[in-house]
């Protein structure tokens, strides 16, 4: 405040510039750093060419960052090295906040220096560097051009492991090997491991690496030849693992006290191998579950949770089909405290067809169902599940329909949704309770039943105060007028309808 | 000149909610406190320490980066932040007003850098200079150099050193 006091009065700041005003120069450092950080390497690099001000303070810049692809066509290894370590070079002792450093080389003829990369990333860490981001790797068929070529294999300096101000650490290895930590990272917050190989051991150790302060952990893209992934850790707080390619993987073991969020991606496991899944997050508050179900699945229970997306693959004609029921419902047991959540039309399917699967979710406020393609025999699935949940408000339906062909239901489907049909002859008149008072819906694509489905659901749900139809193009004909008529014929009480037109990205086949 | 909030003088009586800035030109603008308050970091620790009935000076914030500031935070006051049923309403409403922001004359800009910088609103600094960094993206030296009107202080021989430098990316 003394600063604003001692300079009250003054007045007659300049307003007006000279035609010719170099306003970028004129600006202070920090301003034009965090310029820098809105723009690629090219850019920056070309910014520094300007004048003798520009290049003072694009060597000063805190915030590094250099990307090169090399490739057969297009060679600048050698260009693009002698530039970053001519900067790093020039540079004073001033704070290098972060380094970012893409060298991705495939061509043969040349090769990316790992040496090289050791010096910089040692230059950064005596200058108290607090975010790496590395993403360095030598084409695999590439490697074997060189005579002795492990020693092409980046592996990561020792000085990283003498940094104390290190706080995030981001690896891309392009699928070469990860090395085990060779000393430990007491300052490190945030990790992320992704496209390399690795064992489990290496992975464990690099985990408890970090132990007393690592808050984020990211693991996706990995391969490996191990049966166990263990994560077990006092301070995580999150956790995303993704794209495993882990054949042998058989236990999945995650024992994380303070642990917030949590994404387990296991889409590409072939999960049926999975024996066990066993979470205990006592503290969780976010949940992404997309991966099917391990035969012994133990979860704590999730009293705190707010969000949960469960995307299980589910193979309802299976003869595993009778067990996965069982497995179904400790899932939901143990987040059945959660007030807004995401499910898959197998998961909808499944509740439906196994009905000793007791689902009490009474914090549940927000549900979203996701299907392909929304068919007649969805409502009754829908209805039985909806009649449940006695806290529900909204209900969000995301009909995103990519494939042309009709979905397949299974016969026991149908004939369960015929039979739930038949029960309420009588309509579906007051079905569900009076909170409901909201439905969006998305339909991406043609031939969705939607008409049906908002003329039960106005019948069901008493409470419906509003709907919003979010819709394609080439739906409009099809489907607005016959909507306007069943929702006139339907409605009891004055009820709001928002119909949206919206261009939804990705390929649409014409002929849907 | 200012459109928003400028009062004739510093004279008018203290409203109730209300704070008095005044500009490095002069000018003098009575605004919500709150919404202010809740954007800026700089006006926030200026009332905190009470400045009374004074006006708060902000000596390098001109008047009229200081009214399209003042704009910024109660737009953004009035629509951001909260988690509300039409939260993605107001998100378009949010995202077109700083598209219309980020429209002004290059002059205005760079105010509004030194302004938001000076005030310490983040999210008005990110906008301006994401903004600046966009015009930047893809040109060339000489682009850049025309567009922002920076001149060339080099010999030729340094020129040409300093191009061979970053030769990989002047293509």
């Amino acid at each position: 405040m003394a600063q604003l006091l001692k300079l009250e009065g003054q007045k007659a700041q300049r307003t007006y510039y000279a035609e010719n005003y170099d306003h970028f120069s004129n600006l202070s450092e920090p301003i034009v750093h965090h310029i820098f950080g809105f723009l690629g390497t090219k850019d920056i690099a070309r910014i520094g060419t300007l004048s003798k001000r520009c290049r003072e303070m694009f060597i000063s810049s805190p915030y590094l960052k250099f990307a090169s692809i090399c490739s057969y066509d297009n060679p600048l290894c050698k260009q693009f090295s002698d530039y970053v370590d001519r900067v790093l070079s020039l540079r004073n002792s001033s704070e290098i906040r972060s380094l970012s450093l893409r060298w991705v080389c495939d061509n043969n003829e040349c090769d990316v220096d790992v040496h090289l990369v050791d010096k910089w990333i040692d230059i950064a860490v005596r200058r108290g560097v607090q975010e790496i981001e590395i993403e360095v790797g030598v084409r695999e068929d590439a490697m074997f051009n060189f005579p002795n070529f492990r020693d092409a294999v980046f592996k990561l300096p020792k000085c990283i492991f003498i940094s104390r101000s290190l706080r995030v650490l981001k690896l891309d290895m392009r699928y070469n090997r990860l090395q085990e930590p060779t000393g430990a990272l007491p300052s490190l917050e945030d990790l992320s491991l992704c496209s390399l190989q690795v064992s489990e051991s290496c992975l464990e150790k690099w985990v408890s690496s970090a132990r007393p302060s690592l808050k984020r952990l990211t693991i996706s893209n990995v391969q490996g030849v191990f049966e166990n992934l263990n994560i077990v850790s006092k301070s995580l707080e999150e956790l995303d693992i993704s794209v495993l390619s882990c054949k042998l993987l058989k236990n999945v073991d995650i024992s994380t006290e303070r642990l917030g969020k949590l994404c387990l991606d296991l889409k590409t496991l072939f999960t049926r191998h999975l024996h066990s899944m066993k979470i205990a997050a006592p503290n969780l508050q976010e949940l992404t579950w997309i991966a099917g179900m391990a035969s012994n699945v133990e979860l704590s229970e999730f009293k705190l949770l707010k969000n949960a997306t469960l995307s299980v693959g589910i193979c309802n004609d299976y003869v595993e089909g009778f067990t996965i029921g069982n497995r179904l419902a400790k899932l939901f047991q143990s987040v059945r405290f959660v007030s807004a959540l995401q499910i898959n039309s197998e998961v909808l399917e499944t509740l439906f067809l196994r009905h000793r699967i007791s689902v009490a979710l009474d914090s549940l406020r927000h549900l979203t169902i996701t299907v392909e393609c929304l068919t007649r025999y969805h409502f009754s699935a829908f209805a039985s599940l909806l009649a449940g949940l006695r806290n529900l408000q909204t209900l969000s339906l995301k009909c995103h329909r990519e494939n042309r062909y009709p979905p397949d239901h299974s016969l026991w489907y149908r004939w369960k949704a015929v039979k739930f049909n038949e029960q309420h002859s009588n309509g579906f008149r007051n079905l569900l309770g009076d909170q409901l008072s909201m439905i969006e819906m998305e339909l991406k694509g043609k031939g969705h039943e939607v008409v049906f489905f908002v003329g039960n659901m106005i019948k069901a749900a008493k409470g419906l105060r509003k709907i919003t139809i979010v819709y394609s193009r080439e739906y409009y004909s099809e489907m607005l007028s016959k909507m306007r008529n069943e929702i006139s014929a339907t409605a009891l009480l004055p009820l709001e309808v928002n119909l949206v037109e919206k261009e939804f990205g990705g390929y649409e086949d014409p002929e849907l | 000149m200012a459109t928003t909030g400028a009062s004739d003088g510093a004279s008018a009586a203290k409203k109730e909610g209300l704070v008095t800035l005044m500009s490095g030109d002069g000018e003098i603008f009575e605004v919500e406190a709150a919404a202010v308050a809740a954007l800026s970091v700089t006006i926030r620790h200026a009332i905190e320490e009470g400045f009374g009935d004074r006006p708060i000076p902000l000596p390098i914030v001109g008047a009229r980066a200081l009214a399209l500031a003042v704009e910024y935070c109660r737009k953004h006051h009035s629509l951001g932040g909260g988690a509300g049923e039409d939260s993605a309403a107001y998100d378009d409403e949010l995202r077109a007003f700083d598209h219309n922001l980020a429209k002004v004359d290059r002059d205005t800009l760079f105010d509004l850098i030194e302004a938001a910088n000076y005030l310490e609103i983040e999210g008005l600094l990110n906008l301006m200079c994401r903004t600046v960094a966009e015009m930047m993206k893809g040109k060339s030296v000489e682009e850049l150099r025309r567009t922002f009107d920076v001149s060339n202080d080099y010999t030729p021989e340094e020129e040409e050193e300093v191009r061979r430098e970053v030769s990989w990316a002047l293509d």
